[in-house]
């Protein structure tokens, strides 16, 4: 059976550092993906969260188990990229997106659960600026709320909600679809 | 139609496995890397309660030197003091209690790592 996170962290902080073998394996990926919306070489985006997982390590006392530990970490990743290496947030939601190629225009609603078009859609979102990506990743893949969210990347909730609509936004019109009345 | 019923954009998305997608990629990269292993080697040598023993250090030395301040020559404080017999027992009854469980916080923390 899986042990949760927290008896994890429990025994972690009793000295079986070996236990966090498990939670760096149960998170690299989501911390990596972090990383590589922050940098655009992925040796640093490694560097990065490699950094985030030894202050993972090095502050587990002060994780209270409130909230869900994949939010705890994604906020330590986030204060990191912030403090430390002055990501500017901001310029996460900034950035040219590539042209539009014919095969992306109008797709009629029939096809919206086609596996070919939800296809289409990861391409697409591949190529939003970062800070979609990554709050769009957070709200709908990894089902944060909002204010689970804006405590993660310390945007205000409105400022989310904006992203998110924008993102959408940038999402259709790269897509063409044209939502029910 | 009902009116609540997510459509479009909003109805696809959930239904998408984004970063799923790309998992295998990066588990694949991570584990070219020995990502796992380099971490696990420099967490052998870290000590994980490291702050915390530094902040019972640091508050035991706060409470040494307030006793200090309080205890030792004819201070400005000494002098207000002298003016009030209980409140400076109670004073340093509380700054022994104090520096007492700033010993035992400091030994708990260490003996922890």
């Amino acid at each position: 059976m899986e042990q949760s996170d927290n008896s994890l962290i429990d025994f972690i902080l009793n000295g079986d550092k070996e236990c966090f073998r498990i939670l760096i394996d149960r998170y690299k990926e989501r911390v990596f993906y972090v990383g590589k919306k922050f940098f655009s070489n992925p040796a640093d985006a490694e560097d990065f969260s490699q950094e985030v997982f030894i202050r993972v390590y090095e502050r587990l006392g002060s994780y209270r188990g409130r909230g869900s530990f994949a939010a705890w970490i994604y906020r330590l990743a986030f204060n990191l990229a912030v403090n430390k290496y002055h990501i500017k947030k901001r310029t996460l939601f900034e950035g040219e997106l590539p042209e539009e190629t014919a095969s992306h225009a109008y797709i009629p609603e029939e096809k919206v659960l086609d596996s070919l078009y939800k296809e289409k859609i990861r391409e697409e979102l591949k190529v939003l600026p970062p800070g979609y990506q990554l709050v769009f990743n957070l709200h709908y893949f990894e089902g944060f709320t909002y204010p689970e969210i804006s405590n993660i990347t310390g945007f205000p909730v409105g400022t989310i909600k904006s992203h998110i609509y924008r993102g959408k936004n940038l999402l259709k019109e790269r897509l063409a679809v044209y939502e029910y009345e | 139609m009902n009116t609540n019923e997510k459509t479009g954009i909003d109805a696809i998305l959930p239904s998408l496995e984004y970063i799923g997608e790309e998992k295998e990629e990066l588990t694949a990269y991570l584990a070219g890397r020995n990502f796992t292993d380099r971490i696990m080697e420099h967490i052998q040598t870290t000590k994980i309660h490291t702050q915390n023993s530094l902040f019972w250090l640091l508050f035991c030395i706060f409470n040494i030197t307030l006793l200090l301040i309080f205890g030792g020559g004819r201070t400005i404080f000494m002098e207000i003091l002298m003016h009030f017999d209980v409140l400076s027992e109670v004073l340093f009854f509380f700054l022994g209690l104090t520096l007492t469980s700033g010993v035992i916080g400091f030994v708990l923390s260490i003996s922890r790592n």
